[in-house]
């Protein structure tokens, strides 16, 4: 779910910032991203992966398929049209709204407002 | 390395554009002076004497391409071409393989030039006139074999160019998706095909006075619907920054989108329609959102944090991606 560069490599490209002359907005906000992720923890990460399972239909509590198959294969169907209309076409919207939200969450969370339809979902 | 040096130890760029004027270039008189901006390219402002009279030129240096970007033979070819037509930007006087030499214009070329200008009005007009005389150039009045050939369908060609960028990635993109998909839906049919700068936006303008100087940065030329600038130029994920996403000044940062379509459709002659600049401002996005991963993947491999960190801002353009996406299906509706 989380977009590169992964917290560990943010962590070390903010530590390393002097050698490259990153400006010091990049490292904060670098860290500032970081720090959120650990605050937040798994749970985000957790609540995707069930989203995406509840997509394809995955019994609850059973173990889960690999997310970033699953996600592939959402990706295969959207562009395939497979999910132009039907009943799954709200569930996938709603999915991709809050993935979209929980991931500002960690890397912007003041820029949530400015789009009224990341409201729509209920926050993890 | 210091800047100048780097400039200082290879003659290409200098004999290349003593050959091309004609005239006899000599030596710099100072130390190139490198100039702020460019995060794919690096420029220096450069003196000569040029038959003993100090004329000041910039140059533009990278084998760096990234995504759809042009060479810089090609960039020197369109930009070149844009000038003769009467667009505002700096001559272009020579290039190689890896730089393009050109007139030196006034002006700075940050964002905060463009926020700062007193009459953003008046701003928006004159880039608009010049975004309408760059769109003059048609496929049937100028021959750049530089470019690809123009698209029968620009828009069918651009989801087919992104579809393939996103099946080079190691893990899949559903919001881009999402976006790609639903341009397939009821598309505008493909118009008129111009000649589009690629990036126009600011930081490509170059502002003196609160004036246009000169238009920038030609790499992502090509041959497309004239409101795939117009589309870019309304991006919210460059300009929210200092918009803070406020319609008031969607197009570009300065005024709003009504306007600046008014103000173009009045310099073009042609009448806009809302719809097409809304399918290409989605398509902008996905755009955006393409160069994001590929920077991304760049930053990391150099180890350059600000690069790296486009990646984690996806997240911004995703969403303006789900809202423009209700916005086309719906407006379709």
């Amino acid at each position: 779910m989380r977009d590169r560069p992964d917290i560990d490599a943010l962590i070390a490209l903010a530590d390393a910032a002097g050698e490259s002359s990153a400006s010091p907005d990049a490292v904060a906000l670098a860290r500032a991203i970081a720090a959120r992720e650990m605050a937040a923890g798994a749970a985000p990460v957790d609540a995707w992966t069930a989203r995406l399972a509840r997509l394809y239909d995955a019994p609850e509590g059973e173990p889960a398929a690999d997310p970033a198959a699953l996600e592939r294969r959402l990706a295969a169907e959207l562009r395939a049209g497979a999910l132009d209309r039907g009943p799954r076409r709200a569930a996938v919207r709603a999915h991709l709204i809050a993935t979209v939200r929980a991931k500002l969450a960690e890397v912007a969370p003041d820029l949530i407002a400015g789009w009224p339809l990341l409201d729509e979902v209920a926050r993890p | 390395m210091d800047g100048g040096l780097e400039v200082s130890e290879r003659a290409d760029w200098w004999l290349s554009l003593a050959e091309r004027v004609g005239r006899r270039v000599d030596a710099p008189v100072a130390p190139p002076l490198a100039l702020a901006g460019g995060t794919l390219h690096r420029h220096w402002r450069i003196d000569l004497p040029v038959d003993g009279r100090i004329e000041r030129f910039v140059l533009r240096r990278t084998a760096s391409r990234v995504l759809d970007s042009l060479p810089r033979p090609a960039e020197f070819a369109v930009q070149r071409a844009a000038f003769e037509a009467g667009v505002a930007t700096p001559e272009p006087l020579a290039c190689g393989s890896d730089f393009i030499v050109m007139r030196h214009a006034p002006g700075s070329a940050a964002p905060a030039a463009v926020r700062a200008v007193a009459d953003p009005d008046a701003l928006a007009r004159e880039l608009a006139r010049t975004l309408a005389c760059l769109h003059r150039l048609t496929p049937d009045r100028l021959a750049l074999p530089a470019l690809s050939a123009p698209p029968a369908d620009p828009g069918r060609a651009a989801i087919a160019a992104y579809r393939g960028v996103l099946d080079a990635r190691s893990r899949a993109y559903p919001v881009l998706e999402w976006g790609l998909r639903a341009l397939e839906h009821a598309p505008p049919a493909p118009r008129r095909v111009v000649l589009c700068h690629g990036d126009f936006r600011a930081g490509n303008f170059l502002i003196d006075d609160g004036r246009l100087s000169g238009v920038l940065d030609w790499e992502f030329a090509r041959w497309g619907d004239p409101c795939a600038d117009l589309g870019w130029f309304c991006t919210r994920y460059k300009g929210m920054a200092w918009r803070g996403g406020s319609a008031a000044r969607a197009a570009g940062g300065l005024v709003g989108r009504e306007a600046f379509l008014e103000h173009y459709a009045r310099a073009a002659g042609d009448a806009v329609e809302p719809r097409r600049v809304l399918y290409w401002e989605l398509m902008a996005n996905i755009r955006w959102a393409l160069f994001a991963l590929v920077q991304t993947e760049r930053g990391l491999d150099e180890g350059l944090l600000e690069r790296a960190l486009s990646g984690r801002r996806l997240a911004e353009i995703e969403a303006e991606i789900l809202a423009l996406t209700d916005r086309w299906l719906g407006a379709d509706a």
